[in-house]
């Protein structure tokens, strides 16, 4: 997260996206250093576009993945300075997460950052986080009330995922979060 | 007989001890929802049953409980979206409070309040933006700055005349006695 502080602090002002929906301290953090910031929540997005059963079974009709896409990421290629994608890639299903990731590669501009927290991959279920950004970067999570199923993530499947990506980091959380910085 | 009781209980009344003094509790002056209600009591209103369609413009404040389907200009006032509230267009206003559901660009020359429960996809842009948790926004958010007024600069001093070079004597000759 400090890598991402360091990036917005100071830098001529950047369009960042905030798929974990908007909070105050987001907000005040993102707007305080003159950029600017698109809030989206990407799990009630997702929950609105596609039924339960598409959910579950993991594979829906191309047009509407796509129509989902635009939706969520309205922008032109090469347009995001930065991404705060939290915890939300884990609950879409995994060709959503996939197609969601290739489309942020190309709305990110070069040199761009991602950040992503992923869930030990033990687990089958989670809430989703409400992280808020303070002062200096620091990070508060806090999880939602509802609890949704979780893909599962290790290391490797990270790396694949972000394979087109330019460098992939990885930090542990004191939540045993793994957190991942990637940058663009 | 009644006269006499009646005079007992004036007398009676006369010599009860004064209540005590009670301390004045010390009371919050932060605006709060009761605030906001009373000063949108004054604002002109479109009802809970009312459709609006067309632009809304004007030099008062305006509560919207109703639906809206235009843009809204009000920018020297204070719009309130109310809980039933639903605006389809720009809104550009002094203040902009939303309980309710708007669907369009917001401007606000101060400050604009998502309320919790609130609904908004567009993009804001605003002095100061505040957001509750359990609000719902949807678009980008963008911070107008105000520079404070710069203070007038002090007057230049006037421009210092050339100095004529000081022409020193040769101290004298010390004469050695």
């Amino acid at each position: 997260m400090l890598s991402l502080a360091k990036l917005l602090d100071g830098a001529p002002p950047l369009q960042v996206l905030d798929l974990g929906g908007l909070n105050q301290q987001n907000l005040d953090f993102v707007t305080g250093g003159g950029h600017r910031l698109f809030a989206e929540d990407l799990v009630l997005n997702y929950q609105t576009a596609f039924t339960p059963q598409e959910r579950l079974r993991g594979d829906v009709d191309p047009e509407k993945l796509e129509r989902f896409l635009r939706d969520c990421l309205p922008f032109p290629d090469a347009a995001l300075g930065a991404v705060l994608a939290w915890d939300r890639l884990q609950f879409l299903f995994p060709a959503a997460a996939s197609a969601l990731v290739d489309r942020l590669c190309r709305l990110m501009a070069p040199g761009a950052l991602l950040l992503a927290l992923f869930h030990p991959e033990n687990l089958a279920s989670a809430a989703p986080l409400t992280c808020r950004i303070f002062t200096g970067g620091a990070i508060q999570a806090a999880p939602r009330p509802s609890v949704l199923p979780v893909e599962p993530f290790n290391a490797r499947a990270i790396e694949r995922t972000f394979a087109s990506f330019a460098g992939v980091k990885f930090y542990m959380t004191r939540d045993s979060l793994q957190e991942v910085l990637i940058r663009r | 007989m009644w006269n006499r009781s009646r005079r007992e209980e004036e007398t009676q009344a006369r010599q009860a001890p004064p209540e005590p003094v009670k301390e004045a509790i010390p009371t919050s002056t932060y605006p709060t929802r009761r605030v906001d209600e009373a000063t949108t009591r004054s604002a002109a209103v479109i009802g809970k049953t009312i459709l609006v369609k067309g632009t809304v413009s004007g030099r008062e404040d305006l509560l919207v409980d109703g639906r809206l389907e235009g843009d809204v200009d009000l920018p020297e006032n204070r719009l309130t979206v109310g809980q039933g509230g639903h605006i389809e267009g720009k809104i550009r206003a002094r203040e902009i409070v939303i309980y309710g559901v708007v669907q369009g660009n917001l401007e606000a020359s101060e400050r604009v309040e998502i309320r919790k429960n609130a609904k908004v996809i567009g993009d804001l842009k605003a002095c100061r933006p505040v957001i509750e948790d359990e609000a719902y926004f949807k678009g980008n958010v963008e911070t107008i700055r105000v520079d404070p007024p710069k203070p007038p600069k002090p007057a230049a001093p006037p421009a210092a005349a050339p100095v004529e070079p000081v022409i020193v004597p040769p101290p004298p000759e010390s004469r050695k006695g």
